[in-house]
């Protein structure tokens, strides 16, 4: 790798130090560490949603997808419908959310969902629920990074992994949340501005749109085509899942907790879906032009589709440009990963203890301590238990829609929803993910092919959600009036 | 309240039939009735607003009509070859060049719209409510 690259590549972990830095010093007491002390901007809270649900998967994976399949393969589906999710999750959730914040605090899932049904077993399985996808999320990230680090730095995987993980935990265990949405905010103006420039040196490196569209109607009609070589059925389950599923994904939810005004959630929505779409360019850009110039034998051999965004950043980008590039999956995988650890700590601190009526004492200090901890557990399990985190990380989004959606976001619109709606919702959540999950890694196939599990387990809970909430009305509504108010939105 | 019900009845509606869909394998009764849901969602934001008042109707409905027009448009395209002609639009397949263009579009108008209908007040009033509600508890204190 050149030394440019290798320099731009050390200025930016050198400037997301600094910021962690400058955050442990602002970082006082619970409500910093979790909530930054409800004093966020619209700017800050859009670019953190857009980043912490944009990460190593939506980058180098959607890529390697697009290259393997077409549009289809994730811009069509996955990439197009998350930031739907996003506008929706502000129609849905945004106001609400932060009213109940402003009840005294809330900082947490846990601490609404407690508010909401007056129940510490919501907030328990919720805890959970969040616990289990933290740990899958931050060990693919963690992998992520170890590839990443490995391929711009001369030293292997686990060195690789190790210090990216040291300067993640410099960051997030002393400036929590603070310094997560700092750093997502310079990440996110990172990979929007390298997407904006490299889809106009992808185009023209494939020969212009034209020539793209030719060489992969010449190969294959379907790869021009807007699914590509994935079935509709496969898209139409995506956009379900990847649209409503992102109103319940925790890192998104709970920036509304941080909103400072009320006037900054006005085009939060709007400035969150168009930073994602924008970087959807460089997706759908690098991976169709890299697949045209594969066709004309005209790219460099890859081992698996996920090296073509890397290997297009080295090969046909100038070695700033490129060294931006590869700091802005840098950038990805680590936003995502702060994100998960506040969530991590949060669930482990905060929503199960308080669930079991034995609340911790410190929460500041044990929440940097879990923090770090969970660093270290998720590098272990990534070195030694991948399997595991394998099996996690791709039960994550789908186990998070389907657990957190319906008890959460659809608890805060519909008053008649129960906490037995809620629990059992959460729980047949996690259990059909994971069964169906489990059931495909070992060649058991349960639903009919093209289904995504996510979509299936998501649509599965919300029924449940409704249905138990409508068979379990209680005699006499004992929801407090502040609540009821934020029903109304 | 009356109208978060029908909102959420018509939604359980909606997803046993996506539901259906699924183990049926058929894409479209997967995907066409995610279109209304997405103009359910929409309407939940504007749940205050419902009683007397038509222009939330008309920001959803807005949304689900266009949404509904792109997929029975690249549905009637794509019906023979997934391509659809083979002639081309700004260098993509006419199939690629509406779906590129039109959903994320249709993403922006979303977030514009919801921008434009945001009222400030709304949500201010719970600022007073709390200041008020405080103010009672400390007077509560103090006795």
């Amino acid at each position: 790798m050149s030394t440019t690259i290798i320099s731009v590549v050390v200025v930016y972990l050198l400037v997301t130090i600094f910021i962690g830095v400058w955050a442990t010093a602002r970082t006082k007491n619970t409500s910093d560490f979790f909530v930054a002390g409800r004093s966020l901007g619209m700017f800050v809270v859009a670019m953190a949603v857009f980043t912490s649900i944009q990460s190593g998967f939506g980058v180098l994976g959607g890529t390697g997808l697009t290259f393997d399949a077409g549009l289809g393969g994730f811009v069509a589906g996955i990439g197009f419908a998350a930031p739907l999710g996003f506008v929706l999750a502000w129609f849905l959730a945004a106001k609400r959310m932060w009213r109940l914040a402003n009840l005294g605090e809330v900082y947490t899932l846990g601490d609404v969902v407690e508010r909401r049904y007056g129940s510490r077993g919501v907030r328990g399985w919720m805890g959970v629920a969040v616990a289990l996808g933290v740990i899958g999320y931050l060990g693919v990230q963690v992998q992520a990074t170890g590839v990443i680090m490995a391929a711009i730095f001369p030293f292997g995987f686990t060195t690789g992994a190790i210090i990216g993980l040291l300067i993640l935990g410099i960051y997030a265990v002393g400036g929590g949340i603070i310094a997560a949405v700092y750093t997502d905010l310079f990440q996110g103006v990172i990979m929007v501005g390298v997407s904006i420039i490299v889809v106009f040196l992808a185009i023209n490196a494939g020969g212009g749109v034209l020539n793209i569209t030719e060489t992969l109607q010449g190969s294959d009609p379907a790869l021009a085509s807007p699914f590509g070589t994935v079935s509709a059925l496969t898209i139409a389950c995506y956009l379900f899942l990847f649209s409503l599923g992102a109103a319940g994904q925790p890192q998104l939810l709970t920036k509304f907790l941080m909103i400072g005004d009320t006037k900054e959630l006005k085009w939060g929505a709007l400035t969150s879906a168009l930073a994602y779409l924008l970087t959807m360019l460089l997706v759908a850009g690098v991976g169709l032009s890299a697949l045209s110039l594969s066709i004309r034998g005209e790219f460099p051999q890859l081992e698996t589709p996920d090296q073509a965004l890397t290997t297009f950043f080295v090969e046909f980008t100038p070695a700033i440009l490129a060294g931006l590039g590869l700091a802005g999956i840098l950038a990805a995988i680590m936003s995502t990963g702060d994100a998960f650890l506040n969530l991590g700590a949060a669930a482990l601190i905060r929503d199960i203890p308080r669930s079991l009526n034995v609340p911790v004492r410190n929460e500041l200090l044990w929440s940097r301590v879990v923090v770090a901890l969970l660093l270290v557990l998720s590098l272990l399990f990534s070195l030694y238990l991948d399997t595991l985190v394998a099996l996690l990380g791709v039960f994550g989004w789908g186990a998070f829609a389907a657990a957190i959606f319906p008890a959460v976001v659809l608890g805060l619109v519909w008053p008649r929803a129960t906490k037995q709606g809620a629990i059992w919702s959460i729980i047949v959540g996690i259990v059909l993910n994971f069964v169906l999950e489990i059931g495909a890694r070992n060649d058991l196939v349960l639903l009919p092919e093209g289904v995504v599990n996510g979509a299936f387990a998501l649509a599965v809970a919300i029924i449940v959600f409704i249905g138990v909430s409508l068979v379990t009305q209680p005699r006499e509504d004992k929801t407090s009036p502040e609540v009821k108010r934020v029903f109304e939105g | 309240m009356e109208q978060s019900n029908r909102l959420i009845y018509a939604f359980l509606g909606l997803t046993v039939l996506m539901l259906v869909g699924m183990l049926l394998s058929s894409w479209r009764v997967v995907l066409y009735p995610l279109i209304p849901v997405i103009g359910i969602c929409i309407l939940f934001g504007y749940t205050r607003e419902l009683p007397g008042r038509k222009w939330p109707l008309a920001v959803a409905g807005s949304i689900v009509i266009l949404y509904g027009l792109l997929f029975v448009v690249l549905d009637l395209m794509t019906g023979g070859e997934p391509t659809g002609r083979t002639d081309y639009v700004l260098g993509m397949t006419p199939p690629m060049a509406l779906y590129i263009i039109s959903f994320p579009l249709l993403v922006i108008l979303a977030g514009v719209l919801y921008g434009l209908t945001f009222k400030q007040e709304d949500v201010q009033e719970v600022v007073e409510e709390k200041e008020a509600s405080d103010e009672l508890e400390s007077e509560g204190g103090a006795r």
